[in-house]
């Protein structure tokens, strides 16, 4: 998985996270995306709010029409998370060959009545990004039918 | 036939009584999004419109940097009478797409001063719920305070058809205030119209240092260097804005 902030969320305040995803099959047999989940974890930064997700933009057969993005809460919570932000796939958004990637999915999260989050204590973000420069980003975890194959959870 | 009577009578109050309860907790649970026009017009008031009779360091009637977490409260009741426990006011306080923000504040008591405090309008909600905003739109600040001190625009023309998005940040370092605009491009430009505005922000800080201070947060990851001003990333610099504001909707701003 690849990963950098969306160029107007690489600061400490946003009111939206918005992180570009880059899923790569680096294995030898086709993927089927709708087996994958993929979690991006971070602070809320509140008691009382609900959460808000939704896909922005995606190169993927469909469009945002084949992409899920839902949120969770960490139990128990961490410090540097409580929520994350999972992204799944329908059938119709196909599969990834050997070798492909979905490149830029583009997702966001808000809270109900859209105060800013800090991102500084937020698990999954990359305070370092300053370009649009794919990452191989362990910080962001990939699951295949429930399984975990990249990255390291919180 | 006695019993069977009493029996349909006391389910009828359990009915009736459970019905109650339902729409007692249906009024408690909306009062916060339910807005009647003398409470818009509060609102509009107090957070719409520029507090021009009021100096520096009185915005809205809350003193940032001076005033407690207590104050803030008493003052943001005024304006959203469901507002509830210091937790929901240390979270913001929103109703139909306008909002009033506190900074974050860490273990929040109620004699904690209050950092900072924002206004946030979405105008695609506002209008919809029937909110006058002419107060706080891009031209109206930009007329109101001038020129501002420095100016960024957060975007990336090769992303421009993907995220379509930029934020626009406005710093006034004599009123120690700044205004960011979360917009949509339009045709590849930055037009500062409400119509191109996902959310637009008044942020107002104690004095210039503590403006300073935040910007740092505000325009990096961690506190780091802030990031090359709009006329280096842009067609315009800082002193066009007021030429901005006079047509909003023609002088739209191009990414270099």
């Amino acid at each position: 998985v690849q990963y950098y902030p969306e160029s107007t969320t690489r600061t400490q305040f946003v009111e939206s996270i918005i992180p570009q995803i880059n899923i790569v099959n680096t294995g030898t047999e086709p993927l089927p995306l709708s087996e994958l989940k993929l979690r991006y974890y971070f602070t809320k930064d509140s008691q009382t709010q609900a959460l808000e997700a939704a896909c922005s933009w995606t190169a993927l057969p469909g469009t945002c029409a084949n992409v899920t993005v839902t949120t969770g809460t960490l139990t128990p919570a961490l410090t540097v998370a409580d929520s994350y932000l999972e992204v799944g796939f329908t059938a119709g958004a196909g599969s990834l060959p050997v070798g492909g990637q979905t490149l830029d999915l583009i997702v966001r999260v808000n809270k109900a009545n859209w105060s800013d989050f800090d991102q500084s204590n937020d698990y999954s973000f990359d305070p370092t990004s300053t370009s649009d420069t794919w990452k191989d980003w362990s910080k962001v975890t990939l699951y295949r039918n429930g399984t975990l194959i990249w990255g390291l959870q919180p | 036939m006695t019993t069977f009577f009493r029996g349909r009578w006391i389910t009828m109050l359990r009915l009736g009584l459970s019905l109650l309860l339902l729409l007692t907790l249906a009024a408690g649970s909306s009062l916060l999004r339910a807005q009647d026009p003398a409470s818009r017009q509060k609102i509009e008031a107090a957070l719409l419109t520029m507090p021009t009779q009021c100096g520096k360091p009185c915005f809205w009637d809350i003193r940032p940097g001076v005033d407690t977490l207590a104050q803030f409260q008493s003052f943001a009741a005024q304006l959203y009478p469901g507002l509830g426990d210091l937790a929901t006011l240390v979270d913001g306080v929103e109703s139909n797409g306008v909002g009033l923000y506190v900074a974050p504040i860490k273990e929040a008591t109620l004699d904690a001063v209050v950092p900072y405090v924002y206004v946030r309008l979405r105008p695609e909600s506002a209008t919809t719920a029937g909110f006058t905003m002419n107060g706080i739109t891009p031209a109206a600040v930009i007329t109101e305070f001038g020129n501002p001190t420095q100016a960024y625009l957060l975007a990336n023309r090769a992303q421009i058809n993907k995220s379509n998005r930029f934020r626009l940040f406005l710093v006034y370092r004599p009123q120690a205030a700044l205004y960011v605009m979360t917009g949509k491009f339009e045709g590849g430009k930055a037009c500062l119209t409400l119509a191109n505005a996902v959310t637009v922000t008044l942020y107002r800080f104690k004095d210039g240092a503590d403006l300073d201070e935040a910007l740092k947060e505000f325009l990096t990851p961690a506190k780091g260097t802030l990031p090359p001003s709009i006329a280096a990333t842009t067609d315009k610099n800082a002193a066009d804005f007021t030429a901005i504001a006079a047509n909003p909707a023609a002088a739209c701003i191009s990414l270099r």
